[in-house]
């Protein structure tokens, strides 16, 4: 426990406020987008994001990652880590 | 002069509080706007969690959180869900235990890339399911993200068709061959039936038919009907007793390699072309 490391985590409502940071909100129809383009965010593997379907946000870089096991797998993997 | 670590962040007075302890080393900054609270933050010094309860600032508070929150990705740090966390430590948790490591990298390199990612779900899936854990949620991401492929993957899987048959397949056959055998038994699902609710006895009738159809045209001896859960189970037991005969040629062998008492009512016929 003394290893853990420092992580934000938010409650749903909470996600408007994590998106103002990145200049992103939330559409009518609940799919995040550019706050000043309108244009939906994509996931690493192409995918518009719905709000309950967002899973959090990759260190090092903006990357919005989809909520799932996927996600999971991909991000302990490093495969959303810049090219090396 | 050295690299400070003192923290500089421009917001109102009355968040100073939040910025000294939110990028200490191992604490949870936990946003929180769907819990009652009297406090606009609370901080759990044991545990080390700062949670802020962002309803209960000012206006001028919830413009400085938000720059908080952009400092605290610059600082190369996660930003998760409440749910999407709780996957994550699951995951890391698992991997940890690394209970599957050997099967997936025996298969990497030599399955698609997208099979070998459903693998890897299907595998975790098999694990929590094991520990007696709902694992309905998986079953449907599984489906949703690789589709029936990947369905037949995840059933595959559980049936432990990756370690039981693929393996050894993987091991006698050339690269090539193997690429074959693979895609016959997972593309075209040449390797067994999977009797799912609401499946019919026609239903059963015609997709026993169909694989055997697929079996004989490709040189493949035999194939299982698997079934889980005791109306699957009864369904095959019904189509061998009552139908069988009649649909299979007299040489076509069906025995029963597999069948699990309740709670968790299993079974397995493997039947084999002459």
């Amino acid at each position: 426990m003394s290893n853990k490391s420092s992580k934000l985590i938010f409650s749903p409502r909470a996600l408007p406020y994590i998106l103002d940071a990145f200049g992103k909100t939330i559409s009518e129809n609940g799919i995040i987008i550019d706050s000043e383009t309108s244009e939906p965010v994509l996931t690493p593997e192409g995918d518009e994001l719905h709000k309950d379907n967002f899973g959090g946000i990759k260190k090092g870089s903006v990357i919005f990652m989809k909520q799932g096991l996927l996600s999971a797998i991909k991000l302990t993997e490093g495969k959303y880590d810049p090219a090396k | 002069m050295s690299k400070s670590s003192k923290v500089q962040v421009n917001v109102c007075p009355s968040l100073k509080p939040i910025v000294t302890k939110v990028f200490g080393r191992g604490v949870t900054f936990n946003i929180d706007a769907d819990s009652e609270s009297p406090f606009p933050y609370t901080w759990e010094a044991s545990d080390k969690i700062l949670t802020v309860f962002p309803e209960n600032l000012n206006d001028e508070e919830k413009a400085g959180l938000v720059i908080i929150i952009k400092e605290y990705h610059n600082r190369n740090l996660l930003l998760l869900p409440y749910k999407q966390e709780q996957v994550i430590e699951e995951y890391i948790e698992y991997s940890e235990a690394n209970p599957n490591k050997d099967t997936i990298e025996f298969f990497t390199s030599s399955i698609p890339a997208n099979d070998l990612d459903a693998l890897k779900m299907s595998l975790f899936m098999r694990d929590e399911k094991n520990k007696g854990n709902d694992i309905s949620a998986l079953k449907k991401e599984i489906r949703e993200t690789f589709g029936p492929r990947g369905a037949y993957i995840a059933n595959l899987c559980t049936a432990g068709y990756f370690e039981r048959s693929f393996k050894a397949a993987k091991n006698k056959l050339s690269i090539e061959r193997f690429k074959e055998y693979y895609e016959l038994r997972v593309g075209k699902e040449a390797a067994a039936i999977f009797v799912h609710g609401g499946m019919t006895i026609l239903a059963l009738r015609d997709l026993v038919k169909e694989k055997i159809d697929i079996c004989q045209l490709n040189g493949i001896f035999k194939f299982s009907i698997h079934g889980f859960g005791r109306a699957n189970v009864e369904l095959i037991k019904e189509y061998i007793e009552n139908y069988s005969v009649d649909d299979l040629d007299p040489e076509i062998k069906k025995e029963i390699v597999y069948e699990s008492p309740l709670p968790n009512v299993g079974l397995e016929y493997e039947i084999t072309l002459a």
